[in-house]
């Protein structure tokens, strides 16, 4: 059995789980509450093992932009997966669901979960590097940054009270604007080294790749929906509202609409087209494909 | 690029519409007039769209440019039946010019920080507002969309039309600026409906910028826009197509107008802060209560206390007055609702968990980080010990006002689901900021 071995998890999207066929995998969930850093996992399997961390509220609720994704390799292992870096981990006890996603046919054992761990420097310094994600939702809230599992804007804010009650002390009110003014601005400043890189990720995204973010590929299947002059299309997906509110927009008068002979399947569960024949969301009839596109999303036309 | 000389020609007609309006009022030619013109021009521009609403015209090119023309020949007319001098500056040149020495060593290291976040913030928005298209959920549903749909069916939305738009009762003053600059196009154009409001954000960032100057200088001038466009969620916003940020703008400047009104005395003042609240008025729900009712609070005290200024106060009211009154009046003839969520809006208890989350999104969120808590306990000291309470009771009655209606009605829902309660903190958040700028005592760095 190998140990130490680490493996350090990525920031996931809710749609990304989401599009995982529990169903046709192998899947087991543990819900763990307790004060930790990583998480120490043994486990035997003959594939790779996709694991998805979950940080969930007081009462149970999922944070969707606080997901995290590691794939553990096969073999008969002891891994330590580190969450302390990333987002929404947070000092003092707090709960977390883990999925275990493999193929069937692989018979994965997870034998023991254990949280583990007391914060390191580095850890706590590097957690305030990790990103504000941009979402739909961004527009409404922003999450904003941790250092050591506290909030960013909590610490400015009892520095600031310091430097406040000590005008009484020094007398300056110049220098204790200035003071205030600085840490508004570091932490602005901070937000705007994020605002850069969605601009330089999301241009290139969007003038290479032709995707956009959570919109994917949206604009192109609108204009794809204009060029074939199609009104109505038919959306067989994971059932977010998002997309299918975004393209009702983009392709308008174009409508999302399940009375069409079109259907746009992307993101959806369990789904197939074999020998001509298209099975999605209670769909099953004979179709051909119109068009693709870059973010997996594909036009069908229903032949009968 | 085709598609680019009919929008340019559009933006053109308002921006000198716009500059009309201002030559109107009494303003001579600067570089503040300049930025002020698009951002005013948006008023007549909602009332031509209204008009052509209420006699039932379709939102056709013919129809919009001739009621435009219509308005510029009334102005050119009233402006030249006027002598130019009678309108020429004379007490604004009274207000604080600070010297550019004085901006040497530690200023000018805190102008090129603040320059540089601002860039930045710049880069983020004219991406995401010129060169990607349409992402968020709301204008989606809402703010873009119901331009759309007007646009392509040349008839402004005032009704649900397919459950496609969310707030077809909502004012229309930024969809009426999409679909006047989108005349000439054979079809919708995201990226121009985005971009006219990425340039009427741009105008008004830098007009708000030179009002401040004038009354302070550059470094407060500089660090009140730096504060207030690159806190995460204005910067954020700036990326377009939602109106909260236009809202604010609109607020921003009629305050900005209103402080060097009260400082200079000057007509025209007064009546440019009237017409941007009512700009407000015509962009969101929340500018009724959280934009004109403070306004008016504040004009109302000057008055009180200034009685030389009377009766140029009373023309300013009247001004606000007539213009946002027609949107009630509006709303009231095609049965549309003024509160954003219909009649449930008015049941008044205290909402579980309210108050603890909107004192996490205060305190802790990072939709403002430490600045909306810096900018509240600064008034509230600031004000206390000053008692200059005519420069911060706008922000505290929307800030109040807003913290209200989250903890006390149904619009709880929005503020624990995390959906609009932030957002609409950026009105109180930049109105504190600026009058927190205009607050600061400038007398030990005055020209001797």
């Amino acid at each position: 059995m190998g140990a130490g071995i680490v493996i350090e998890p990525v920031p996931a999207s809710q749609e990304q789980l989401g599009a995982q066929d529990f169903e046709e995998l192998s899947h087991a969930s543990v819900d763990i509450e307790g004060k930790g850093t990583n998480f120490r996992i043994n486990y035997s399997s003959s594939s790779p093992i996709d694991l998805y961390i979950l940080f969930l509220n007081k009462d149970g609720a999922l944070n969707p932009r606080d997901i995290l994704y590691a794939k553990l390799a096969e073999g008969n292992l002891e891994v330590s997966v580190p969450v302390s870096s990333s987002r929404g981990w947070s000092a003092g006890t707090r709960k977390y669901k883990l999925h275990f996603l493999a193929p069937k046919n692989s018979s994965p054992l997870i034998s023991s979960v254990e949280l583990t761990g007391k914060l390191s420097l580095p850890e706590g310094v590097m957690q305030f590097f990790a990103q504000e994600p941009y979402t739909p939702s961004s527009y409404h809230r922003l999450e904003g940054y941790r250092l050591y599992g506290v909030s960013f804007t909590a610490i400015l804010l009892v520095i600031s009270l310091t430097i406040l009650f000590s005008r009484l002390l020094i007398k300056n009110p110049a220098g204790i604007f200035s003071a205030l003014l600085i840490v508004i601005l570091a932490y602005n400043a901070r937000f705007s080294l994020d605002a850069l890189r969605y601009s330089i990720v999301h241009a290139h995204e969007y003038f290479v790749n032709r995707t956009y973010a959570s919109a994917g590929s949206a604009y192109e299947i609108a204009g794809t929906l204009k060029k074939l002059k199609i009104e109505k299309i038919s959306l067989c997906s994971d059932g977010n509202t998002y997309f299918k509110t975004l393209l009702n927009y983009a392709a308008y008068p174009a409508k999302v609409s399940d009375d069409s002979d079109f259907v746009l399947v992307r993101n959806a569960f369990d789904w197939t087209y074999e020998n001509g024949i298209l099975n999605c969301s209670g769909i099953s009839s004979a179709a051909e494909k119109s068009a693709e596109f870059p973010d997996g999303s594909i036009i069908f036309r229903l032949s009968s | 690029m085709v598609s680019a000389i009919p929008f340019a020609g559009m933006t053109a007609i308002l921006a000198l519409e716009g500059w009309l309006l201002l030559s109107a009022i009494g303003f001579t030619k600067s570089w503040l007039k300049f930025f002020l013109s698009l951002p005013i021009s948006t008023i007549p521009n909602t009332i031509v769209i209204l008009a052509l609403t209420i006699v039932n015209l379709p939102l056709a090119p013919a129809y919009i440019i001739s009621l435009h023309l219509i308005i510029g020949l009334i102005l050119t007319i009233f402006i030249l039946l006027k002598r130019p001098n009678q309108y020429a500056c004379k007490s604004t040149c009274k207000l604080v010019n600070l010297q550019t020495s004085q901006l040497a060593g530690r200023h000018s290291i805190a102008i090129l920080a603040c320059s540089l976040i601002l860039l930045i913030t710049l880069t983020y928005s004219f991406t995401h507002s010129v060169l990607l298209p349409t992402f968020h959920y709301d204008s989606a549903m809402n703010w873009n969309m119901r331009s759309k749909v007007s646009f392509i069916e040349k008839k402004l939305v005032l009704s649900d039309h397919h459950k496609l738009i969310a707030k077809p009762h909502y004012p229309f003053l930024y969809h009426a600026l999409q679909i006047t600059t989108q005349q000439g196009q054979n079809e919708w154009n995201d990226r121009y409906a985005n971009l006219i409001h990425f340039l009427m954000s741009l105008s008004s960032i830098t007009a708000l910028f030179l009002m401040i100057k004038k009354l302070k200088g550059v470094l407060h001038a500089i660090t009140a826009v730096t504060v207030i466009t690159t806190t995460p969620l204005f910067a954020m916003h700036l990326g377009g197509s939602y109106a909260d940020v236009p809202l604010a703008l609109f607020a921003l400047l009629s305050l900005a107008c209103f402080f060097i009104f009260k400082d200079t005395a000057e007509f025209k003042w007064i009546i440019l802060s009237a017409v941007f609240v009512s700009a407000g008025v015509w962009t969101k729900s929340e500018g009724l209560p959280f934009a004109l009712l403070p306004w008016f609070l504040i004009v109302a005290l000057l008055w009180k206390n200034h009685p030389g200024l009377r009766s140029k106060i009373n023309f300013g009211a009247l001004t606000a007055i007539i213009l946002s009154g027609i949107w009630p009046l509006t709303a009231f003839i095609y049965g549309l609702s003024l509160s954003p969520h219909g009649t449930k809006d008015t049941a008044i208890s205290l909402q579980n968990g309210a108050i603890p989350e909107a004192m996490k999104v205060i305190f802790s969120g990072g939709s403002f980080g430490p600045a909306l808590p810096i900018a509240i306990a600064m008034s509230l000291i600031i004000m206390i010990k000053t008692r200059r309470i005519l420069y911060f009771i706008w922000g505290f009655l929307a800030l109040f006002g807003i913290i209200f209606v989250y903890t006390f009605t149904s619009n709880a829902t929005y503020l624990l689901n995390g959906q609009s309660f932030d957002r609409q903190m950026i009105l109180p958040f930049s109105i504190l900021i600026l009058s927190l700028a205009c607050s600061f005592n400038t007398e030990k760095t005055k020209n001797p």
